[in-house]
Parts: C-alpha cells; sequence; structure tokens
C-alpha cells in the first residue's frame, strides 16, 4: 500500500512538471529572429556578394530595430549598405559602418509583425578563408506596446566561404548593366561572354542567389549565329543573378561563374514633408521635416530648392533660409537608380490685412479733415 | 491757432534740434569727422562702449627691403588691443570678419595683443572669447581709422560673459541654471525677460565662473529669454552677452514633442536633433525619462505615431 502511495505521489509530481514545462516551453522558444539570406555561400575572391538582414517577427508586433552585425575586415569588406525595400519606414541614421560593424537603427510607425527585410550589405570577398556573420548582442528589436519593451531575439549568424576563383572561366560582362553593386533603370538585360569554339553553355537567370545552372546546354533561340550575347527584355525589378557554367571540348562541366544585375525603373514614394518650428533646434527658426522611402533600391540622398536657389543636397531637418515662409520650397529624392520623385510645400502666407488697412486709412482721412476745419478760420 | 503759425513752429523745433548735432559735430558721414575716440555710426558720432582709442608715440621708421639710398620712407603702424575677458580665455581678433590673430588672456582674465605693420585705413574690428568650457562669447565690433606711422592702442574691450543653460525646456517648479564666464569677481547682472523682467545680480567666482538658479515656480508659462552682463568694482562695464531663449512648461506630451497635439515627422525631427543626448537640454525629447534619448523614446514615438 505504502508502495502504491508513494508511486502514484511520485507519478503525480512527474504530471504536474511535465504540465508546467508545456507552459514555460513556449515562452522560452517564442520571440524574434533576426537573420541573414542566403545564410551561407561560397564565393570566388575579389567577387562581391550580397547578403539580406531580415526579421522574423515570430507572431510579435514590434516598432523599432537597432542592428549590429560584425564580420572578419581580414576577409570581407563592406562595399554598400541598402535599405531598399526595407520595412522599417524611418531611418534614425542611414546604414553605416563603424569598426567594422554594420549598423541599421530605424522603425515602423504603427507597428510591423512577420517576416520581412531590414536592410542590405554588399560584401568584397577579400581573402580566402571561411568567415562568419553575426549579430552584434546590443541588438535590440522593440515593442510596439508604447513602452519600447524589447523583445526577445534570437540570432541566426551567416556562414559564408571564399575561394580562390578557378582558371579558364568565362568573363561575363553587361553593356547595359556595367557594374554589378550599382543599381540601373534600365528593364533590358544585355548581357555577353566570349565563346570557346566546340564548348558548350549552361546558364540561369534568376532572383535566388544561390541557384545555380544546371548542366544542360542552353542556347538562345532563333537562326542568327550566336556570338555569346544574351538580352532578356522587360525585367521586372529587382536584383538578378546570371549564372554560367561552361563544358569545354572532351572536358567536364566547369564551376559556375556568377554576374549580378540590380534593376529599379520605378521612383520613391510620396513624400511627407512638414514645417516645423521648436525653441531648442535651429534656436527656434523654421525648419522643413521630409521623408520618403523607396522600395526597391533605396533613397539615396535629398536635395532641396529653397525658393529659387539651386538644388542642394539636404538632410531631414532642414533650416529654411526664407524664415519668412514666403517661398515654395522643393525637395527631391533620388534613389540609388537615379529615379527622383520631387515634393513642394508651399508655407501658409498671411493673407495681406486689406480691411484693416482700409479701416485705418478713412480714419486718418476723417481726423485730417476734421483738423483742418476746425483749424481754417473763416477768413481763410 | 492758425495753421500756418504752427506749421513755422514745426519747422522751427526741427532746426532746433539740429543744430547742436551740426554745431557739435555730433553728425558725421565718417570716422575722420568724430573726435579722437569716437566712430560714426548711423551718421552720428558715439563712443564705443568703454573702449578708448589713444594715440602713444610715432612709430620708428625703417628702409624698404633691398632698396638702399632712395630716402623714401615706410612708417610702421602698430595696434595694441586691450581688454578684460575670463581667465584662460582664447581670444580672436577680426578685422574686416576675417581673423587677424589670437590671444590668450592670463589667469586674471586680461588680454593684451600687438599687431604690427597693421596697413592704415578705416577698418571693422571684431573681437569674441572663447572660455575654458568652449562657450563662445558675443563679438563685440567696432570701427576706427588706423592712421600711419603711429602706435594706437584700443583699450577698454570688455568682452561680456558667456552663457548657456542647463535646460531649454523647463517644467514649472524645476530650477533653471543659467551659467557662463566672466572677469573673476565681478558684478554679474542676470536679466530674465519676459512680460515683466526679472533682474538678478551675482559675483564671479576667481576663476571667473558664474551660476544663477532661477526659480520657475512663481513664473508664468511661456518663452522668456536671458542674458548677463559683468561689471567690475571700478565701475566697467562690459557688453551684454548672447540672449538665450528658454520655455517653461506645464510637463512634456509624450512623442509630442513640438506641442501641436499630432505626433509625425516633425516630432522626429526633434528626436532626432538630440539623439544619443544624455539629459537632454529638451527634457520632453527623453520620452521616456530614462535619462538619454534612444531607440526607446524613438519606439514610444512610433506607437503614437498618426
Amino acid at each position: 500500500m505504502k508502495n502504491y502511495n508513494l508511486k502514484f505521489k511520485t507519478f503525480s509530481f512527474l504530471i504536474v512538471i511535465f504540465s508546467f514545462s508545456f507552459l514555460i516551453f513556449p515562452l522560452v522558444v517564442r520571440g524574434a529572429t533576426l537573420y541573414l539570406l542566403p545564410q551561407s555561400q561560397t564565393i570566388y575572391k575579389n567577387d562581391t556578394f550580397l547578403v539580406e538582414v531580415r526579421l522574423d517577427t515570430e507572431g510579435e508586433e514590434i516598432n523599432a530595430v537597432e542592428v549590429s552585425l560584425t564580420f572578419p575586415p581580414n576577409l570581407l569588406e563592406v562595399f554598400d549598405l541598402g535599405k531598399g525595400g526595407s520595412v522599417l519606414d524611418l531611418w534614425v541614421k542611414e546604414p553605416s559602418i563603424i569598426d567594422n560593424k554594420a549598423s541599421f537603427i530605424g522603425g515602423i510607425p504603427g507597428g510591423f509583425k512577420g517576416d520581412g527585410l531590414i536592410g542590405k550589405i554588399t560584401f568584397w570577398g577579400k581573402e580566402i578563408g571561411k568567415t562568419e556573420i553575426n549579430f552584434g548582442e546590443d541588438s535590440k528589436v522593440l515593442s510596439n506596446d508604447g513602452k519600447g519593451t524589447p523583445a526577445l531575439l534570437s540570432f541566426s549568424k551567416g556562414n559564408y566561404s571564399i575561394i580562390e576563383k578557378p582558371e579558364g572561366l568565362p568573363e561575363v560582362s553587361s553593356q547595359s548593366h556595367p557594374d554589378q553593386n550599382k543599381w540601373s533603370k534600365s528593364n533590358n538585360l544585355h548581357l555577353h561572354w566570349d565563346l570557346v569554339e566546340g564548348a558548350e553553355y549552361s546558364y540561369l537567370l534568376s532572383k535566388d542567389p544561390l541557384a545555380k545552372s544546371d548542366e544542360i546546354p542552353d542556347k538562345p533561340e532563333g537562326e542568327l549565329v550566336w556570338m555569346g550575347d544574351m538580352e532578356y527584355k522587360g525585367l521586372d525589378e529587382g536584383i538578378y543573378y546570371f549564372t554560367l557554367k561552361q563544358k569545354l571540348l572532351g572536358e567536364d562541366w566547369s564551376e559556375p561563374i556568377s554576374y549580378r544585375a540590380m534593376i529599379d525603373v520605378t521612383p520613391p514614394e510620396e513624400f511627407t514633408l512638414e514645417i516645423g518650428q521648436e525653441l531648442t533646434i535651429f534656436e527656434g527658426k523654421y525648419f522643413l521635416s521630409f521623408a520618403t522611402i523607396d522600395k526597391i533600391s533605396g533613397i539615396d540622398h535629398y536635395e532641396v530648392r529653397d525658393g529659387k536657389g539651386d538644388w542642394k543636397i539636404a538632410e531631414s531637418p532642414y533650416l529654411l533660409k526664407d524664415q519668412s515662409l514666403k517661398s515654395k520650397i522643393l525637395v527631391r529624392a533620388v534613389d540609388k537608380a537615379g529615379n527622383e520623385k520631387i515634393g513642394e510645400i508651399i508655407p501658409h502666407e498671411k493673407p495681406f490685412p486689406y480691411l484693416m488697412v482700409i479701416l485705418i486709412g478713412l480714419a486718418i482721412t476723417v481726423m485730417v479733415i476734421w483738423w483742418l476745419r476746425k483749424n481754417i478760420s473763416p477768413k481763410d | 491757432m492758425r495753421l500756418e503759425n504752427k506749421f513755422w513752429i514745426l519747422l522751427l523745433g526741427i532746426i532746433f534740434i539740429a543744430i547742436p548735432f551740426f554745431v557739435l559735430g555730433l553728425v558725421c558721414t565718417q570716422n575722420a569727422d568724430c573726435l579722437s575716440g569716437q566712430v560714426c555710426r548711423n551718421n552720428i558720432c558715439s563712443i564705443e562702449k568703454g573702449i578708448s582709442v589713444t594715440l602713444i608715440v610715432p612709430g620708428e621708421v625703417t628702409p624698404p627691403p633691398g632698396g638702399g639710398g632712395g630716402g623714401t620712407i615706410w612708417p610702421i603702424t602698430t595696434v595694441i588691443f586691450e581688454g578684460k575677458a575670463y581667465p584662460e580665455a582664447f581670444i580672436t581678433f577680426l578685422r574686416n570678419k576675417t581673423v587677424i590673430g589670437t590671444a590668450k588672456a592670463d589667469l586674471k582674465g586680461d588680454f593684451s595683443k600687438t599687431f604690427t605693420g597693421m596697413p592704415v585705413g578705416v577698418w571693422e574690428f571684431g573681437i569674441f572669447a572663447e572660455d575654458n568650457e568652449g562657450r563662445k562669447s558675443v563679438t563685440i565690433s567696432f570701427s576706427t581709422s588706423i592712421i600711419s606711422g603711429i602706435i594706437m592702442k584700443i583699450s577698454g574691450i570688455f568682452i561680456s560673459p558667456t552663457i548657456s543653460l542647463s535646460a531649454e525646456n523647463v517644467i514649472r517648479g524645476e530650477g533653471l541654471d543659467i551659467l557662463g564666464q566672466a572677469y573673476p569677481k565681478s558684478d554679474i547682472e542676470v536679466s530674465v525677460f519676459s512680460l515683466s523682467p526679472i533682474l538678478q545680480k551675482i559675483k564671479s567666482t576667481e576663476k571667473g565662473k558664474w551660476q544663477f538658479s532661477l526659480d520657475t515656480r512663481s513664473l508664468e508659462l511661456g518663452i522668456y529669454k536671458t542674458q548677463a552682463r559683468a561689471r567690475t568694482i571700478d565701475g566697467e562695464e562690459s557688453y551684454f552677452s548672447e540672449e538665450l531663449v528658454f520655455k517653461i512648461i506645464d510637463g512634456c506630451r509624450g512623442a509630442d514633442l513640438n506641442f501641436d497635439g499630432k505626433v509625425n515627422i516633425v516630432d522626429f525631427s526633434i528626436l532626432l536633433y538630440f539623439w544619443g543626448q544624455k539629459n537632454p537640454t529638451n527634457i520632453c525629447a527623453d520620452i521616456n525619462s530614462n535619462g538619454i534619448v534612444d531607440i526607446v523614446d524613438f519606439s514610444i514615438m512610433m506607437y503614437w505615431w498618426r
């Protein structure tokens, strides 16, 4: 009997503990995740590659993000930082690199829930080796709860290998998109490589950086003699990866070679423009606040034309030259592909007080006439 | 009274007021029309506050370089500036808005700077000081004629105190510190302007520092200006300092940093302006009052954004 009671108590205790673990465990696991895409990749030395910094809120609603990433400077160098397509609408400061740490800090009015892009980093593979890109422990994601409560956060690092580029690979070039690291407004992509007599080629154009061409020979359709040119017309916006493999006569298929083309044909979004005045900034003078986003390549810079002046590169908040607020102000947002969006603001001009002027004038006239009549004697 | 009689009275009045200006040489078109030590400003001769111009002795003459015999005389014009600032203040001298030299005040706050080879002519000089805590004074500007072949001493330059505020937005009831540096052991007159001005007198320390704590409990909500001036035991008076502005508020309004009833990009701009500041001078930018303007304040603003 005693044994039975002991076993029963032990079993009950275990049941209780087991049940509690179901309550606690989900809380431990739940939370946002910062991760990189692609999470791993093999790159040839001296090539550049693009990594997306992404956030999965795992069902939480967040509104502010501060992300830092570290990387080994002996193997990698940051070529560019982009915020095009980010879920963040407002940026505290431009994505930047300080002491080999990439930094993104911004927010979303009204919050965000889901899986979204924070920003993009283009790295240059400097030296051969295996490398990790890690999130800094000081990275934060804050809840959209009106208190700035930090959300539980986990990180998923990236692993990348930089290897020597095999010899004999074809060199791909593009007249329409000559720089793989620059965005272009053209959505017609022209690529070229020199054909080797007797060789076969397998190629693929994809938006997936990890997609590779298969080893089935490809050749453009048509009756003209193919000289190694490829034309893709009317492409949608985005980042494309053209991968190519070559099979020389009597040899196996080569390692793939990749060429990146970035296309953005859409101008930035409509502007938000406001004139503000606050005692504690610009000594209480009027300033202009502005912001917009670009969904593809990201805003490169803003320019302001204050009254009849020239366009000048500017940042928000911008101290207005005409403090009387009579001049029209134009703001131009330029994205990284050179697309532009112009916003304008015509400050409220106080109406001329015609009525008051007329009344004052009448009053003065009446007073003068009265004075003259009083002081001009009958003899005059 | 007849109209024509009134007209003549008015005309005579104008003549009687204008005559003294002409007779006493108070009307001028250039500094040379004025008496020594005076400057012509707005066509009236006036003495710059406390600054005096003294001609000391004729300067020495030296022959031109490389030339021999000839008999050409090239007089050297030397100008000496003397005045009061604050201990170890960094003094900058301008001529027609261009920097011509610098000096450092001694531990007593006095400074002296000599310029040789000053070109002759009528010049606008400017002098300002930077205290050892990085605050700058207003620039004292005055015009004077530089005459060839003499030594001129421009003395009595009493640079205005430096001034700064512990906050630019103050919640009524909390103290506001108005502080800066001035000539040591001088009387500092601190003025706070609104509808009815407040005048306080304090003393600067041996090291030239001064501080006044304003009690805001009895002050109305609104915008105030403040300024300071120094006066030595001998009665010498400095120029007025820069005029600073602060606001007395009844409290912050969360993420609405400019009190316009909206949380929008203007408030975001204000937040960015104070980003990273610990105990910012705009206390409202630190929305959660944790002593720093950071991403938590940004998140709160994003929540209330409309």
